[in-house]
């Protein structure tokens, strides 16, 4: 956790410093009676840097404190904490996201009903592993009832795909 | 009598068909969420802000988001009491004597008095708000632009301090949520800022897309890294009416949860969850058997679980009258609010009483349905809790994706929702709290808007925040606290927990 969170604060110092100098050369600062577009995200830069800094600084103070009061917990034990989280990660988190975004692609070109119904058979098989059955079931019924629910209860358009038009 | 003639007028608002409908499906939804863990208020919130487009009444639309949020409340100390599994953060604390309760056969006694408590909790705090809200809204018509200012900062930096996290954590998102809400077109200059060459940025993020995203879709992600399924363990409900020894042991806890539930409730930052926690531990000094709480205590069920009632109610309190949300669930009622066109504040009394009233008034029927729904329905509560994780989970991902789609019909935002619910996930596992960056993107135009309208004022000087009157107090009133808390932790814990 400590090393993730020290990857983190240093990402953050960077990030801070990028949005300072961007909103100093191309929104520019103005005057303090007239701020210009870049005033506040300036500052704010300069605050998330420091406090990514701050950030930093902290993940070894923690350390020492645990280490004083001789409290479990340290890099070594935290990885092996989350040892059995890096399976889910690779067995259910990568997939789901990768069928989200793959739905997103899919959505205007293959319109809603398809992909939909693609998206949630994706889901029961691959991060749930479902049988045919369930899926099939499951898949039909929830297009379905979103369709019923966006298109006649709140009268959202929906694609119906350029693929087929 | 100007208040009497108002709550008429939002009674005969809230009790048409429509919106006594719209405050049932508030209250069985936020009961649902309450009961459910993991799919918290503020993101069942976030969810259906694209329906609020479909509704045409932005009072409906607050009475519903409203039921979803106090509902929430009393939905939350079914499966804490019954399975020692809590819904809501707020009913953490309720786990510990109220599930004592249920394993020595007195679930029906904790479940009794948790919904009774709520239900005076949450009137009474309702009645404080008729009362109090029309003269803050008073008071705060004669706020400007170095006033306003210094609320949204002294609101949001509240938030940041009495948040449960690290300090530095919460400040963290506060600037990332003002960095978020500067993305688009500078309203002064017509500048485009941080779009780099992206059309669909140009006009900012939407609200909605970032609250479900970083609620919504990122609970999820956090979600798919647990694969353990809930066992429901089956306890005896048994008679829910509280007897007259319960009773005895109850009522002074549940006023004085009340009272502490509702003034935390109005400080931004406070809410629920600190409220429910001041009660125990007040409720464990008072008492004249301490060594009972952890035991089974009823008072220990009755305090927290009135507090974090009475603290839903007076939350609406700055966000009617000073247009500024306290906590994550009220920046959504916010955002749905100016999604109809409708801004809160001080003028909001004025300019759409309808909403002010009516809102109250779907208040005091809401809490009716609720302790109506609670008691005689707690076993089908409970059984929500095997709704599978398998089908919720894509249900709600394809509910999000449509809903971020239907604001603008451009898929972008459906890949703006996926990065936001990324984002989210990264920031659960780093341990940071959702609620100030949602807080800060919300009020992040009207800090920005009224900081270049006061140095305009002031030739460009920022004393003008502490030679005006009201905007040094505020500001004095913010150091007071933050001095408190440091003295606090220096002599208990430290500033940064990491």
């Amino acid at each position: 956790m400590d090393r993730a969170e020290r990857i983190s604060s240093v990402v953050l110092v960077v990030f801070g410093v990028f949005v300072a100098a961007y909103s100093r050369h191309y929104l520019k600062l103005g005057l303090m009676i007239t701020p210009d577009a870049g005033f506040l995200p300036y500052g704010i830069g300069i605050a998330l840097a420091a406090l990514g800094a701050i950030w930093f600084v902290s993940t070894f103070i923690g350390r020492m404190a645990r280490e004083a009061g001789g409290a479990k917990g340290g890099v070594g034990e935290a990885g092996g904490e989350s040892a059995p989280d890096r399976a889910l990660l690779l067995s259910r988190m990568l997939p789901g996201v990768l069928l989200i975004i793959l739905y997103a692609w899919l959505f205007e070109r293959a319109g809603y009903p398809l992909s939909t119904v693609l998206f949630m058979v994706g889901w029961q098989k691959i991060v749930e592993r479902e049988g045919w059955l369930k899926t099939a079931v499951i898949a039909l019924l929830s297009a379905a009832a979103m369709y019923t629910l966006f298109v006649y209860l709140l009268r959202v358009y929906l694609p119906t795909g350029s693929w087929f038009s | 009598m100007e208040i009497f003639s108002g709550l008429i007028n939002g009674f005969s608002i809230a009790l048409t068909p429509v919106n006594v409908l719209f405050a049932f499906i508030g209250a069985i939804l936020g009961t649902a969420v309450g009961v459910l863990p993991g799919l918290g208020p503020a993101a069942t919130i976030a969810l259906l802000l694209p329906a609020t487009y479909a509704i045409s009444s932005p009072v409906t639309a607050i009475i519903l988001m409203a039921g979803i949020f106090y509902g929430s409340q009393y939905g939350g100390s079914t499966t804490s009491i019954l399975l020692n599994l809590p819904g809501e953060a707020s009913s953490v604390v309720t786990c510990i004597d109220g599930y004592k309760m249920a394993q020595k056969g007195r679930a029906g006694a904790a479940l009794g008095i948790a919904a009774i408590g709520s239900f005076v909790a949450g009137t009474i705090g309702i009645v404080g708000m008729t009362l109090f809200a029309p003269k803050i809204a008073g008071f705060a018509l004669s706020f400007g632009p170095p006033e306003k200012f210094s609320l949204a900062m002294v609101g949001l930096l509240m938030a940041v301090t009495l948040s449960s996290g690290s300090v530095v954590k919460g400040l963290i998102m506060m600037a990332l949520g003002l960095l978020l809400a500067s993305v688009g077109l500078d309203p002064i200059s017509g500048k485009t800022r941080f779009a780099f060459g992206v059309i669909e940025l140009q006009g900012g993020f939407d609200f909605v897309t970032l609250a479900m995203g970083v609620f919504g879709l990122g609970e999820i992600f956090t979600g798919l890294e647990s694969a353990a399924k809930s066992e429901i363990v089956t306890t005896k409900v048994g008679q829910v009416w509280p007897t007259m020894k319960d009773w005895v042991a109850s009522r002074m806890a549940i006023l004085r949860g009340t009272l502490i539930g509702f003034f935390i409730g109005i400080i931004p930052g406070g809410g629920a969850v600190i409220s429910s926690l001041v009660s125990y531990a007040v409720e464990k000094r008072v008492s004249k058997r301490p060594e009972e709480f952890g035991q089974g205590a009823i008072e220990g069920v009755a305090g927290p679980e009135s507090a974090n009632n009475a603290a839903s109610s007076s939350s609406f309190i700055p966000l009617l009258t000073l247009g500024i949300p306290g906590n994550a669930s009220i920046a959504m009622i916010f955002a749905a609010l100016m999604i109809k066109g409708v801004t809160p504040g001080p003028f909001l009394i004025q300019e759409h009483p309808e909403v002010f009233w009516g809102v109250i008034a779907s208040m005091y029927i809401g809490n009716v349905m609720l302790l109506v729904l609670n008691l005689p329905l707690v076993g089908l509560w409970v059984q929500l809790v095997r709704v599978p994780f398998g089908i919720l989970a894509p249900v709600i991902i394809l509910f999000t994706a449509i809903g971020s789609y239907s604001i603008q019909g451009q898929v972008f935002d459906i890949y703006s929702l996926i990065g936001f619910g990324l984002f989210g996930y990264l920031l659960r596992k780093l341990k940071f709290e959702l609620g100030p960056l949602v807080l800060a993107f919300v009020l992040g135009p009207m800090i920005e808007g009224s900081m270049r309208r006061s140095l305009l004022i002031s030739g460009g000087s920022f004393m003008i925040f502490v030679t005006h009157p009201i905007s040094m107090a505020l500001i004095g009133l913010f150091a007071l606290l933050v001095l408190g808390q440091v003295l606090a932790m220096f002599r208990k814990k430290p500033l940064l927990e990491t």
